[in-house]
Parts: C-alpha cells; sequence; structure tokens
C-alpha cells in the first residue's frame, strides 16, 4: 500500500506542477522496483537467472547513469545560467528517472504477455518474432522516456522568459545520458541475452570495446551485406 | 493541460484545485453534482444504467456502492462475452460450443486485467484522482460495455454464423463488431474521465491503443476461437499479425493441416 501511495504521489505531483514531498530515497525506490519490474520481464525471454540478473542491471543502469552524470549536468545547468541546486539537480533527475520507470514497470504485465506469445529463437530460425519484441520493447522505453523527460523539464525552475533556457538544460541533460546511459548499456549488457550464448551477469569482455562501436560495425555489416552477430 | 500550465515548475504553487489534491485528503467526488444510480445494483440496473446513463456508474464507482456495481459489471461482463462466444462458437461446433464462451469471456477479462496497471499509473500521470479500486471499476465498465453490444451483435454474428463457410469473412466480421463495441466501451471510460476532472487525456490514448493490441494479441494466443484444432490451446506461438495472416490464407474451413482456425 506504502508503495501504491509513493507511486500515486509521484505521478499526480508531477503533473500538478507540485512541490514533491518525495526524498531522494523514495525516487531509488521506485526506480528499483519499476525498472527492475521490467528487467526480469525482458529478461524471462531468455530464462530466469537472465531475468534475476535484469531485475537487478536496469535499475543499477539507470542509478550509474544518473550520477555519473550528474555532477556535469549541474555546472552545465549553471554555465547557461539557471539558478539549481546540486541536490535539487539530482532530485529531477531522479524524479524523472523514477516516472520513467514506474511507466515500464506498469506495462511488464504487457511485456509479459509478449513473452508468452513469442516464440523462442533458435539457431537457423526466423528472426521476425525477435525484431518484432525489440521492436515493441523500444516504443515502451522512448514513449516513457519521452514522458519522463517532459516531466524534469517541468522541474527546472524556468519562468515564462526562458524557457528556452529550460530546453537548452534539458537537451544538454538528455545529451550527456544518452552518451552515458548507451555506454553502460554495452558495458552492463546482455539484457535480452542471445540463446547462443551463455548467461551471464555481464560478458567477460564487457570492457572491451563500446557501444558506439558496435552500432558502427552493425551498420558495416548490413551494408556489406555480412552475417552478424546476435545482438543482446 | 495548456502550454502554460506544462511549463510551469516543480517549486512555484500549483494550479488552485491543485494543493487541494493530497492523498491524505479525501478525494474530490467526480460530479459537481452528485448523480447516484436511480436503479437496482443488480445485473438488470446495471445493464440499463450503462446504456442510458453510464454517469451514473461512474459516481457509483468513485462514491457509492462500488463493490456491487464492480460485481454486477464483471457478473455482466462474464454472461455477455459468454453468450457472444456461444453465437462465435456456432460457426464450429461440436467443442466450440463451450471452448469459445469460455475462451472469449476468459481472453477479454485477461486482456483487461493485463492492462490495469497501465491504466491506473497512465490515469495518474494525467492528473485523475482515481483510487486503484475506482481504476479497477472503471476498466470492469469499459469491459461490461462492451460485452453488452456484443450481445447486440450477436443475432447478426448469428446470421452470417449460418450462412457462410469462410472463416475469412467471419473472422473479420467479429473482429469488426468487437472494434465498434471497443469503440463504445472506451467512449465510457473517456467521459467518466472528462467529467471527473478537467486534464488532459493523452495517456488514456495511449493505453487504449495497448489495450487494443493486447486484446488482438488474445485472438492469437487462445486460437482457435472461431474454426476447431486438434488441441484446445495452440502448441504454437504466433503473433496476431501472423495468424490473421494464416486465416486469410485458408479462406475456408480446414485448409491448412487439416485446421480451421
Amino acid at each position: 500500500m506504502i508503495f501504491i501511495n509513493k507511486v500515486t504521489r509521484l505521478c499526480r505531483d508531477s503533473f500538478l506542477c507540485e512541490k514533491s514531498p518525495l526524498k531522494a530515497t523514495d525516487y531509488l525506490l521506485l526506480i528499483f522496483i519499476g525498472a527492475g519490474l521490467y528487467g526480469f520481464s525482458i529478461g524471462l525471454w531468455r530464462g530466469e537467472r537472465q531475468a534475476v540478473f535484469n531485475f537487478i542491471k536496469f535499475p543499477l543502469l539507470i542509478m550509474l547513469t544518473t550520477y555519473t552524470t550528474s555532477l556535469l549536468n549541474w555546472m552545465i545547468a549553471q554555465l547557461l545560467g539557471l539558478q539549481l541546486s546540486f541536490n535539487n539537480a539530482v532530485k529531477a533527475m531522479l524524479k524523472s528517472y523514477a516516472v520513467f520507470s514506474i511507466i515500464v514497470g506498469s506495462l511488464s504485465t504487457v511485456s509479459l504477455f509478449i513473452l508468452i506469445n513469442t516464440p523462442a529463437l533458435i539457431e537457423g530460425g526466423s528472426v521476425t518474432p525477435y525484431r518484432i519484441v525489440l521492436l515493441l520493447h523500444v516504443l515502451f522505453i522512448a514513449g516513457a522516456g519521452i514522458i519522463g523527460n517532459i516531466r524534469m523539464y517541468q522541474d527546472l525552475p524556468t519562468t515564462p522568459n526562458s524557457k528556452a533556457l529550460g530546453k537548452l538544460v534539458l537537451s544538454c541533460w538528455i545529451l550527456a545520458h544518452l552518451l552515458t546511459g548507451s555506454q553502460y548499456s554495452w558495458n552492463l549488457r546482455p539484457f535480452f541475452g542471445s540463446p547462443l550464448l551463455p548467461t551471464q551477469f555481464i560478458r567477460p569482455n564487457a570492457f572491451e570495446g563500446s557501444f558506439f562501436e558496435a552500432v558502427y560495425n552493425t551498420i558495416s555489416e548490413v551494408t556489406n551485406s555480412q552475417p552478424g552477430e546476435h545482438h543482446e | 493541460m495548456n502550454e502554460e500550465e506544462n511549463n510551469k515548475p516543480l517549486n512555484k504553487p500549483g494550479p488552485p484545485h491543485a494543493a487541494a489534491n493530497g492523498l491524505n485528503e479525501k478525494p474530490k467526488p467526480l460530479f459537481k453534482e452528485p448523480e447516484p444510480m436511480t436503479t437496482k445494483k443488480g445485473i438488470i440496473g446495471v445493464f440499463e444504467t450503462l446504456l442510458k446513463s453510464p454517469h451514473q456508474i461512474v459516481y457509483e464507482l468513485d462514491q457509492g456502492e462500488r463493490k456491487k456495481v464492480m460485481f454486477s459489471m464483471f457478473i455482466l461482463s462474464l454472461l455477455s462475452f459468454g453468450f457472444y462466444g456461444l453465437i462465435a462458437g456456432l460457426f464450429s461446433g461440436g467443442t466450440q460450443l463451450w471452448a469459445a464462451p469460455a475462451k472469449i469471456a476468459f481472453g477479454s477479462i485477461a486482456s483487461g486485467l493485463i492492462c490495469l496497471p497501465s491504466l491506473y499509473i497512465f490515469l495518474c500521470l494525467s492528473g485523475k484522482n482515481y483510487s486503484l479500486g475506482a481504476t479497477t471499476g472503471l476498466l470492469f465498465g469499459l469491459l461490461c460495455l462492451t460485452g453488452i453490444l456484443l450481445i447486440g451483435f450477436a443475432p447478426v454474428a448469428w446470421v452470417f454464423s449460418a450462412s457462410t463457410n469462410s472463416i475469412y469473412l467471419i473472422s473479420f466480421l467479429h473482429i469488426l463488431f468487437w472494434v465498434i463495441a471497443i469503440f463504445f466501451g472506451v467512449r465510457f471510460l473517456t467521459s467518466g474521465l472528462k467529467t471527473a476532472t478537467e486534464s488532459s487525456s493523452e495517456f488514456v490514448a495511449v493505453w487504449v491503443i495497448i489495450y487494443i493490441l493486447v486484446s488482438f494479441q488474445m485472438t492469437a494466443t487462445l486460437r482457435p476461437i472461431i474454426g476447431t484444432a486438434d488441441d484446445f490451446l495452440p502448441t504454437e506461438k504466433k503473433f496476431f499479425l501472423e495468424h490473421w495472416s494464416s486465416a486469410h490464407q485458408v479462406k475456408s474451413q480446414g485448409e491448412i493441416k487439416g485446421r480451421k482456425e
């Protein structure tokens, strides 16, 4: 009941633009449960172990991204002229991710339903269901991310005359999050887990290469029509 | 929510009505002038009220006898989906006479329950002042109205079931009837929300898309609903588009490996 009250308060307060009575620890709890449940539902596709790993890794990815970029984001806000304390900057980011986590967490039942209906990916089998599932998860995550960022923009202390400044700060923050978050997602892979590779918390070569090199290699493989690796 | 409201910072005071929306305070009533149900809250009363005065149902869900109304709506949903399932099962006969009602009733309610957590969160994000119980009640209202309308479509569906052998045509008609019925069900949901507050309903629109997709997928998960098969439930997993596509290729009963899905 306490958890549902916190969820309700977070969602409604952010809509009503009121100062939220929730603490940073509340946001962390909401992130851990919401993102954890969603990660669990994604990981079940590969197996129970992957699901448990994802339950830990999804919230970990969010927290690492938030705290790694917090100092940079606060400095950017100061440099651009937005008066925001370090604590409030971190709280705004955590709140945004808490909204994101609660949305994807509420979609974890839908995610489980998709999982029940997805044929297993076997060697030599069709990859179309795998792509459909990936696409749906991308849509869920992107949609929740957009809503989370809108909520973060509402939290920035802008006036009607400084809306452009607020948008600029938000854009910089999103860029920093994308840059850092994508690399962390590479380091913490696998999330979906290829059926052709063993289930592991992180790959032994987790800190070799980067997300952007992998994207570049994938594009090169596609354009050269060479068979690629399974993407995780 | 207009742009000006959107841009109000967290640390600034919100709109006047917002201050009174704390969770510790009693939620605001959905209507300025309370309008309870004028009929009995049994199955027949709920049936009539849903069609004639759905806003009275919303009132009861918020501050009236919620449990009683919800129970009646649940039973009514089961009965109406079951009845429509029976008509759908007449196309194939045999075991489908009990399997189709069971699958349609179970599938419709399961689709709603799968989407219940996201409905609650999306309503909260829209600023709606609903409890989880009231949200569940609204969802049952949507399901119940959909089922009631399907009863209205049942005679038409029966005429086609008795006349055609084309599984493609009959499947298309059932989906068409279901989409029309769900349109009115969603209208009940959104009209209830508009009465509740003046806040935006974009999130509800997103939720409706998710709900419709889940319901479509349920037709593939519980197949066969219209035709027949050796197994009660499918052994092969399929997405609904793939399933519908294969039904399109069949066009008439039993052309794929003896199945009539």
